[in-house]
């Protein structure tokens, strides 16, 4: 047995810690740079293509891919109120509100994301 | 039983053999019993994929105390069998997205001899959620799993440096235990 590698923290480590945290902090500045104004409107993607924009000011019941999950904008929060995948992560997922957040279903490749105006550089080309 | 020489070789193999496939079916069911435990916590960030990540538990101290064939072998069967049994055909591909590569990254940091148990732990946490974010981003075709990115980086680390941590104090004590063939 090497006893050589498990060592009290080496520099090597802690170097990696404020790397990994470091990488972090810029994925987030950048997303909070591209995402900096308001968001108004909710965009929903499914399998790569939007099916549909809303605007997060309204209170409405929305339902998506056919009828497999239920959408739900109140009070400038959307949350996903239902839907049929088997792991229900989207639905317990806590409601958005602010511009970039997203609520991801992957079972049914629904995205329900909340943006500014169609010039998100989140679009996709299609 | 076996008198020959060559007799007592095929023995031998035969013995090792039926000890690797007994191991590997010890460790695999342990991480199977980590993954489910783990699963009853109830506490929810309301992000997914921010989770404790017990099997890597098992996945670093089989690195360190057996070889990197083993490790892989019990990683796949458990994210399959798990998948099966408390998920769905979905997690399976992400989960082994996640569990490969957080090997893949492992295996590396650990034969560089540039890093602790404890890098190689966190290398194994951040590397996992990485992969799976990998795996969801070419699905949806998107980018916008960016929001989850942060979080995930650093509960990653921060799970892996734990299990590193974990790791260390187990090993130390179970390193009389492992079985000499």
């Amino acid at each position: 047995m090497d006893m050589i590698d498990f060592g009290i923290m080496k520099r090597n480590d802690i170097i990696l810690f404020l790397a990994v945290i470091f990488v972090a902090g810029v994925v987030f500045a950048g997303y909070k740079k591209a995402h900096s104004e308001s968001g108004d409107i909710v965009r929903v993607t499914i399998d790569g293509r939007v099916t549909g924009s809303y605007n997060l000011k309204d209170n409405k019941t929305i339902e998506l891919n056919g009828g497999t999950s239920i959408m739900l904008i109140k009070d400038g929060k959307v949350l996903m109120e239902s839907a049929d995948c088997p792991d229900q992560i989207c639905v317990n997922h806590r409601s958005i509100s602010s511009n970039g957040e997203s609520i991801v279903c992957l079972p049914h490749k629904i995205v329900i994301e909340i943006i500014t105006k169609e010039k998100d550089i989140d679009a996709i080309a299609n | 039983m076996c008198k020959t020489t060559s007799e007592k070789d095929n023995c031998i193999t035969r013995k090792i053999v039926k000890n690797k496939i007994a191991i590997i079916a010890m460790f695999t069911a342990l991480a199977m019993i980590f993954s489910y435990v783990e699963s009853l916590i109830p506490i929810d960030f309301g992000i997914p994929g921010v989770k404790l990540g017990l099997a890597n538990l098992i996945m670093v101290i089989m690195l360190y105390q057996w070889d990197i064939k083993s490790t892989a072998i019990v990683s796949i069967i458990r994210i399959v069998l798990t998948g099966f049994l408390f998920g769905n055909l979905f997690s399976i591909v992400y989960s082994i997205a996640g569990g490969l590569l957080s090997l893949l990254v492992m295996v590396i940091a650990k034969k560089s001899k540039c890093f602790s148990i404890c890098g190689v732990g966190m290398f194994g946490g951040v590397m996992h959620n990485v992969g799976q974010l990998i795996v969801a981003a070419i699905v949806l075709e998107s980018f916008s799993l960016a929001y989850y990115a942060p979080v995930l980086l650093i509960s990653g680390l921060i799970t892996g440096l734990l299990i590193g941590i974990v790791s260390k104090e187990m090993l130390k004590r179970i390193e009389s235990t492992k079985i000499k063939f």
